[in-house]
């Protein structure tokens, strides 16, 4: 797979669009707070009695605003929103990396390890995975070896009562190791937090 | 047993699908109700735009008529037909400078008539720029505007 070449700029389409409608939300706000702050002082003149002079300056200043203001309005927000979904696509994209690898591990793949591109946002989250991930694989390594001892040491009990050449000395040696490997598998568990 | 899995399964899988923040639908909403205030106020921006139309054109017609008085003091007399295309009256005399003949046709939309009655009176009607290109009347008393 290739990390260094973004090729679908808009690939979490849900979240992407919200963060480009709040900037859209915001920019309207603003632009027309801005509009309002501009354009008020001359309507004001128009609408209240003032002398033609000062009416016909005002109107004029107004006709101008209007025929020069819209462009750039427009264009701003245009501009806006398509920087909005490349920012957004900065963290969208990692979003996009974190849950499909999550989805895996939580398959029971643990050998995910996430990568993420140079200039990405949420690394530190993305090790905190790759950290838990590597934890939860030792923990299993670890169960899966104790598994494997226990297994072993029914298998060899099972044997010397069948073979019935059971002494003390060996029975305590087997249980010896049992609680040898308890011990381990309960050292395992001390890491994690089950209570309910 | 198996009931409590599935329960724990099912409120898992629920707080995966909730999304935190702001809502795609609280958005939209607020877009709407953003949408609805700038069409209200769209609709009396126009309105002003309008009004500031229809006040330059009223701006030029008085400049207009300072420049017929003037033409009067001149010629003794208001010009008997005007041609608005080079601002020179029925014997080539110019009525308006050059730059107040730009003005009056870029502030209005259109001149439709232009009469006189030798040196006592004349009546000049044009049309404004706005939406409804309200008619104008100018004469050496009054502006009248239609609708006003």
């Amino acid at each position: 797979m290739n990390f260094t070449k973004r090729k679908n700029y808009f690939i979490e389409k849900r979240f992407q669009t919200k963060y480009l409608l709040l900037t859209m939300l915001l920019l309207l706000s603003y632009s027309f707070i801005f509009i309002v702050i501009i354009f008020a002082p001359y309507m004001l003149t128009l609408y209240f009695d003032y002398p033609l002079a000062e009416k016909t300056e005002a109107a004029k200043a107004l006709l101008l605003l209007n025929a020069s203001i819209w462009p750039w309005i427009g264009g701003s927000i245009l501009i806006f929103g398509a920087i909005s979904i490349f920012i957004s696509h900065k963290v969208a994209g990692p979003i996009y990396r974190l849950k499909k690898s999550l989805i895996k591990i939580t398959e029971g793949d643990l050998n995910v390890v996430i990568k993420l591109r140079k200039w990405d946002d949420l690394k530190d989250l993305a090790e905190h995975i790759n950290l838990l991930t590597g934890e939860l694989k030792t923990f299993l390594i670890t169960l899966k070896n104790d598994y494997a001892l226990l297994s072993e040491y029914i298998m060899d009990l099972e044997h010397a009562i069948e073979a019935k050449i059971i002494t003390e000395a060996s029975g305590r040696d087997l249980i010896r190791k049992v609680q040898e490997s308890k011990r381990n598998i309960e050292n395992a568990l001390k890491k994690f937090n089950i209570e309910q | 047993m198996r009931k409590s899995i599935r329960k724990k399964s099912a409120s898992s899988s629920r707080i995966i699908r909730r999304s935190s923040g702001f809502t795609l639908i609280e958005l939209l909403v607020a877009i709407l109700i953003l949408a609805i205030i700038v069409a209200i106020a769209f609709s009396i921006y126009r309105v002003y735009i309008d009004k500031a139309k229809i006040t330059v054109a009223e701006s030029v017609l008085i400049d207009a008529r300072k420049n017929l008085e003037v033409y009067l003091v001149d010629n003794k007399k208001y010009p008997t037909s005007i041609d608005f295309a080079s601002c020179i009256d029925e014997n080539s005399r110019s009525v308006f400078d050059t730059t107040f003949c730009d003005q009056l046709k870029n502030d209005l939309s259109s001149i439709d008539s232009y009469s006189a009655n030798a040196a006592t009176s004349y009546s000049l009607t044009a049309r404004a720029k706005d939406t409804k290109n309200t008619l104008m009347t100018l004469t050496p008393q009054n502006i009248t505007i239609q609708g006003q």
